[in-house]
C-alpha cells in the first residue's frame, strides 16, 4: 500500500500545507480539543494517502477531505458523546493562551447553537465557522443544496426567536 | 451578524504535517523490511489457491489445532529472547491495554529475555513498562503530570495485555479457549505457514456499553496467528475488533524476532528518583467505606470544592498534588447514578462540574473499592 515515490509524498505535503489549517479548525470546532483534532486530521491525511487508488477518482479534494474529517468527528462524538467536548487539559497551566482562547470560542459557539437540532447547528457551523459555501456544505453532508438552505433558514429563525442572535443573516 | 463567526481560529500544529509524513515514511520502511509482505500479486494468488480452510467442527480437526499449539508451545519454551514490534490503535499516553478508536496505529516494542523469572520491557513513545526480575515499573505522562509507579507483581501494568504478547501465554490461553470457550477457531494452511483465526465475543457486562471496545477483551474480536510451518514459531499476529458493522485492525505485528542479542542493561533501564508503590493500596478511611460509589463521589467532589482533601485523601492516592489542585474550588453541578460496564472491577459515576475558572466538564468518575481496606478510590475519569 505504501509503495510510493518521493513525488507522491511531495504532492501530499502540498495538499497538507494547503488545507491543514482549515481542516484542523473544522475538526477542533467539532471536538473541542487540540489533541483530538490533530489526531483526526492526521488520520484522515494518512487514509487519504493510503487510499491513493480511490483518490484518482476524487473530483474535489477539498470537499473530500472535509467530508472525511466530518465523518471522523461524527464517529468520535458517537463514541465519546459530549463528555470529551471540554477536554480536561483545559485546566492545565501548560495550555497556550491561543489554545485557551480557541477553547473559549468553541464553548461560546456550542452554547450559541446548543438549542438547535444537530443538522441545523452543523449547517450554521459550516457557513460561519468554516466559511464554506452552501454547495460545499451540501457535498460534505451528502444532501441537496435546497436542504442546506432550509436548515440554514430554520436555524437562523430559531436563534432569532430565542434572542441568541440579532441583525440580518443573508444566504 | 457576527455572533457565529469565531473571533479566533486555531492553526494546525507544526507537528501535524511532520507526523503524517514521518508515519508514511516509517511504514514504507517497515514494508521493505517485512519481506513476506512483498510477495507479488501473482504469488499471492497461488498462495490463496493453496489455502485449505479448516473449521474446527470435528474432534479430529480440533486435535490438529491442539497439536499445532502444543508443538508451538514446546518450541517457544526453548527460546532465549524475543522482540515483538507491533502497531496498536491507541494513543502514546494511554494504558497499554486500552484501544482508542480516535487514536492512531502507535508503535510498540515488547522485548523479553526468557530467564527465570522472565525480564521484559514494553515501550511506546509516551509510556514504558518493565519488569527487572524483581519489580515491575511503569512510567510516562498522563495529562499534565508524570507517573512513576512500581509493584512487585510481574504483569500488573500490562493487565490482560500480557496474554497477547508472550507466545507461550497466547498459545496456552488459546489452547484453553479451544477446549472450554465458545470461541470459533479456523485453521488455514499455506506451503510455509499455518494460520489460526480465533473469533471471540466481548467479555464483560455491557448493560451499559460505556466500556465496549475499550480493550481487546471487551470487544468482539478476531485474533489471527500466523505460524511458521517448519519452526512452529509465531510469525505474525493481527487483532481485529468489530464495530461500525465491520472488523477493524487494532493490533498488527510488524516483526517478531527470536533469539536475537539483547542489551540486558538497556532492558531494565529506568529513570532515577522516587517510585510510588501501588502494592500497599490506600490506607483506611471510614467515610469512604460502606457507602455507595455515588456517595463516595459526592464526598470527593465536596472536598475538592472546599479545597480541603484531608477527609478523602485516600481516595486520591493515585493523583499528584498538582492535578488535585486543578480541581480546587469546583462546583458540582450534576451527579448521576453509578453504573458498571465491561470488565471494569469498579463503578462509573456520571458527573458535571464547574471549575473555579467557570468552565464546565462532564465525565464519568471511575471508582473502585477492590483494595484491602475496601475504600473507594478514584481510578480515572477526571
Amino acid at each position: 500500500m505504501f509503495n510510493v515515490t518521493q513525488n507522491k509524498i511531495n504532492e501530499l505535503e502540498s495538499i497538507i500545507e494547503e488545507y491543514q489549517n482549515q481542516l484542523f479548525s473544522f475538526a477542533f470546532f467539532r471536538v473541542g480539543s487540540y489533541d483530538t483534532a490533530q489526531d483526526i486530521v492526521q488520520d484522515v491525511f494518512l487514509k487519504f494517502f493510503q487510499n491513493k487508488k480511490a483518490v484518482k477518482s476524487i473530483k474535489n479534494v477539498k470537499t473530500y477531505l472535509f467530508k472525511s474529517i466530518s465523518n471522523a468527528c461524527v464517529d468520535y462524538q458517537r463514541k465519546y458523546g459530549k463528555i470529551k467536548i471540554i477536554d480536561i487539559e483545559y485546566v492545565s497551566d501548560k495550555i497556550a493562551d491561543d489554545e485557551k482562547k480557541c477553547i473559549d470560542e468553541f464553548i461560546r459557539i456550542e452554547d450559541l447553537l446548543n438549542e438547535l437540532p444537530c443538522e441545523q447547528a452543523e449547517v450554521l457551523k459550516l457557513k460561519f465557522v468554516d466559511g464554506l459555501s452552501f454547495t460545499e456544505s451540501a457535498e460534505i453532508l451528502n444532501v441537496s443544496v435546497n436542504t442546506i438552505k432550509s436548515r440554514y433558514r430554520y436555524g437562523i429563525d430559531k436563534l432569532k426567536q430565542i434572542d441568541k442572535i440579532k441583525g440580518e443573516y443573508y444566504e | 451578524m457576527n455572533e457565529m463567526i469565531p473571533k479566533i481560529k486555531p492553526s494546525a500544529p507544526l507537528s501535524l504535517k511532520k507526523n503524517v509524513i514521518n508515519k508514511i515514511k516509517m511504514e514504507r520502511k517497515e514494508m521493505k523490511k517485512v519481506t513476506l509482505k512483498k510477495l507479488s500479486a501473482v504469488a499471492a494468488i497461488f498462495i490463496a489457491l493453496m489455502m485449505l480452510p479448516v473449521v474446527f467442527s470435528t474432534n479430529s480437526e480440533a486435535k490438529a489445532a491442539m497439536r499445532l499449539l502444543g508443538e508451538s508451545i514446546d518450541k517457544s519454551d526453548n527460546l532465549k529472547t524475543m522482540v515483538i514490534k507491533f502497531l496498536m490503535l491507541t494513543t502514546p499516553n494511554e494504558n497499554f491495554i486500552s484501544i482508542r478508536e480516535d487514536g492512531s496505529m502507535t508503535e510498540h516494542t515488547f522485548t523479553v529475555s526468557f530467564d527465570n523469572p522472565n525480564k521484559w520491557r514494553l515501550e511506546k513513545s509516551g509510556r514504558t513498562a518493565m519488569f527487572d526480575g524483581v519489580n515491575s515499573y511503569m512510567w510516562g505522562n498522563v495529562n499534565t503530570h508524570t507517573i512513576k509507579v512500581m509493584s512487585n507483581e510481574h504483569y500488573v501494568f500490562l493487565e490482560d495485555f500480557e496474554q497477547f504478547l508472550e507466545p507461550q501465554k497466547i498459545l496456552r490461553n488459546e489452547q484453553q479457549l479451544a477446549k472450554n470457550d465458545g470461541s470459533e477457531i479456523t485453521m488455514t494452511e499455506t506451503k510455509n505457514q499455518i494460520m489460526l483465526t480465533v473469533t471471540s465475543k466481548a467479555k464483560g457486562d455491557f448493560t451499559n456499553d460505556y466500556s465496549k471496545n475499550s480493550s481487546i477483551v471487551e470487544s468482539d474480536n478476531k485474533r489471527i496467528y500466523t505460524f511458521d510451518k517448519e519452526t512452529k514459531l509465531l510469525q505474525a499476529l493481527t487483532i481485529q475488533i468489530f464495530y461500525n458493522n465491520k472488523y477493524h485492525t487494532v493490533l498488527e505485528t510488524t516483526s517478531i524476532l527470536y533469539d536475537v542479542p539483547i542489551d540486558m542493561n538497556k532492558l531494565v533501564e529506568r529513570p532515577e528518583g522516587e517510585w510510588m508503590s501501588i502494592d500497599k493500596g490506600p490506607s483506611k478511611n471510614a467515610a469512604l467505606t460502606g457507602v455507595t460509589s455515588k456517595e463516595a463521589a459526592k464526598l470527593i467532589f465536596t472536598a475538592l470544592a472546599n479545597k480541603n482533601i484531608k477527609p478523602v485523601k485516600e481516595a486520591l492516592t493515585y493523583y499528584d498534588e498538582k492535578t488535585i489542585k486543578e480541581y480546587y474550588g469546583l462546583e458540582l453541578l450534576e451527579i448521576g447514578d453509578s453504573f458498571k460496564s465491561g470488565l471494569y472491577p469498579g463503578e462509573f459515576v456520571p458527573y458535571k462540574i464547574k471549575f473555579a475558572n467557570g468552565k464546565t466538564y462532564k465525565g464519568n468518575l471511575a471508582l473502585r473499592n477492590d483494595n484491602q481496606n475496601k475504600i473507594w478510590v478514584v481510578d480515572g475519569g477526571f
